[in-house]
């Protein structure tokens, strides 16, 4: 009875109900989608690296390295020297490691030199290992492996000629050493979908030419010749290194950032993972905050609205009282009618949320890298949402205690 | 078709008799009880440990300190294998997945490592957990509780020391 009442009083007045309606559930949606993408970026950080115990770069901070090394994000301060890499692979603890050469880029994709070991170590997601979708691994000095992203943007198939270039963003070509597309990384949701995977010769071989930053005019040393070369990389950027026993991690950890023979930083990738936490979950509460923020500000709004509808309907809760309505029953009313309206906000809310997600998660994924999950609502989310409708049945406590003393009195004099 | 359904206060018996049993269960497998141990009982009873560390390697000049553990650092209390423990300690994660850490070493203390070497091995704990565990944040302390895997060390090195296959994870209370 009440239901229908409060259902019909909404409906008559459909225009100003839908704006508050509306104004709540773009509040929602802002405050779930500001949620979902922090956890969404949190998740896909997490699921970039695992598998690995060790990071070993240069000496510089530890989320930087793990940021330029698995991320790539930002740049190496400086490279790790042959010798030094060696001298780590060498030592008993090591059970496999892997050398990552960074610097050059194709187009907007950076290019990473590194072994065969790693498509054989480099794990993501909870132990999945990298899947070459189409063609084959490295083989040939000029083969490259490239992710799925590169292969889609670019329109790149196996086989394909690809040039790089000098530095991360480039007019500088190395067109007189030409790679060839040898197999494309089956999606992963990673950052090694933006990446072309070539050899770390390769690195050392497209080089060759180059002294003190530039091209050395007029000099190209045919390609025969550069297959003949000693390849050996002087240096490398970092390395993926796992131990034999975990138990090892902290005396390899320590003797490498003790090294002597260069400065070197060994990270552990989850707690430097969690230290890039602690540096964004300021902003992450900064958003949150102010997410919140909206909501309660629709709310405040939606009990304007109801402030103001009662002078409208004063002869409307009057003529209830005269009919035997107590004003308990009026208190009701106007309660339930607010968590009506914010029920309808929240379901709208969620509903614009989803509709962003789809829109939204191809553009996220290419732009960011950051890959959505389009899901059933969580725990979380539904507590949100629960937490707004008693919000607003609260909120609208405080006009319904004024309709509840008004209600008989003030309608039912007549007032000039 | 009406008789096939209980009544309703039959109904209500059997919600309460399973909820009550359902409540029930958990806090018996709870009195099967974990031991609470200290870092201290992880070293074995009568184990001289005033000098674990050994000189190693000082470099004065590069002011670097590679240190050594002596034996005595690698001494396991044997006698605690298969106990169901709970003891706290701070998580230096090692697995990380989106829902949280599966894998990590339990320490004594964390943010110490730079100029003091890291806790001795038999001070560490290697915890393996099936759920995900939220963790947050490096200096947030918790409880373990699970059946301890006391290997002795004198054997390889691979896999051994103290090891525990968590059971449940709690945030402790300071």
């Amino acid at each position: 009875m009440i239901l229908r009442l409060a259902l019909g009083s909404l409906m008559a007045r459909a225009l100003t109900v839908g704006m508050t309606v509306l104004a709540i559930a773009l509040s929602v949606a802002l405050f779930l989608g500001v949620e979902k993408v922090r956890t969404g970026a949190r998740a896909s950080f997490a699921d970039t690296i695992s598998g690995t115990d060790l990071i070993v770069g240069a000496r510089s901070g530890p989320v930087q390295l793990l940021l330029y090394s698995v991320f790539r994000i930002g740049n190496a301060t400086n490279n790790v020297s042959w010798e030094s890499y060696r001298d780590i692979a060498n030592r008993p603890e090591v059970k496999w490691i892997v050398p990552i050469s960074l610097g050059d880029s194709h187009r907007q994709f950076r290019v990473m030199g590194t072994t065969p070991a790693f498509f054989e170590h480099y794990r993501y997601r909870g132990g999945r290992a990298l899947e070459i979708g189409a063609g084959h691994g490295l083989d040939d000095l000029y083969d490259a492996v490239i992710g799925a992203e590169v292969a889609e943007t670019l329109g790149y198939a196996v086989g394909d000629p690809i040039v790089v270039s000098h530095g991360l963003a480039s007019f500088t070509d190395h067109d007189d050493q030409p790679f060839r597309v040898a197999g494309i990384v089956a999606r992963t949701g990673t950052p090694v979908d933006r990446t072309v995977i070539v050899s770390l010769e390769a690195i050392e071989a497209i080089h060759v030419d180059w002294r003190s930053g530039a091209q050395i005019p007029g000099q190209t040393t045919p390609v025969e010749r550069i297959r003949q070369m000693d390849l050996t990389p002087s240096a490398v950027t970092a390395a993926l290194v796992g131990v034999e026993s975990r138990m090892q991690i902290f005396g390899l950890q320590r003797w490498i950032n003790e090294y002597r023979e260069e400065p070197l930083l060994a990270i552990l990738p989850g707690v430097a993972l969690q230290e890039l936490w602690q540096i964004v979950g300021v902003a992450e509460t900064a958003l949150t905050a102010v997410s919140a923020m909206v909501v309660v500000t629709a709310l405040l709004g939606m009990m304007a609205m109801i402030f103001s509808s009662l002078n409208e309907r004063r002869r409307e809760m009057a003529i209830w009282r005269a009919m035997g309505a107590r004003p308990a029953t009026i208190l009701g009313l106007l309660v339930l009618e607010a968590a009506l309206m914010a029920a309808a906000g929240a379901v709208l809310g969620l509903g614009l949320l989803y509709a962003g997600l789809v829109v939204a998660q191809p553009l996220l994924d290419s732009a960011f890298g950051l890959w959505l999950p389009i899901g059933p609502p969580t725990g979380r989310e539904a507590a949100v949402l629960a937490g707004v409708i008693v919000a607003a049945a609260l909120a609208s406590l405080l006009p319904a205690l004024r309709a509840y003393r008004l209600s008989l009195a003030d309608g039912m004099m007549v007032r000039i | 078709m009406r008789h096939s359904f209980p009544s309703r206060r039959t109904f209500v018996g059997l919600l309460s008799a399973s909820l009550l049993s359902g409540g029930l269960l958990p806090a018996r497998s709870v009195a099967a009880s974990y031991r609470v141990i200290t870092w201290q009982d992880l070293i074995p009873k009568g184990v001289p440990y005033g000098e674990i560390v050994g000189p190693g390697k000082i470099d004065a000049v590069n002011d670097t300190w590679v240190p050594e553990f002596d034996a005595n650092a690698k001494k396991v209390n044997t006698a605690l294998d298969g106990t169901r423990v709970k003891m706290p300690g701070y998580i230096i994660p090692f697995d990380v997945g989106a829902k949280g850490v599966t894998s990590f070493m339990l320490v004594p203390y964390v943010g110490a490592c730079v100029h003091t070497p890291p806790p001795p091995p038999n001070q560490l704990v290697f915890v393996t957990t099936e759920t995900p565990w939220p963790s947050e944040s490096m200096w947030d302390p918790v409880w373990v509780s699970g059946r301890l895997s006391a290997k002795s060390m004198s054997t390889q090195i691979a896999d051994v020391g103290y090891q525990i296959a968590a059971e449940r994870i709690e945030v402790y209370e300071w």
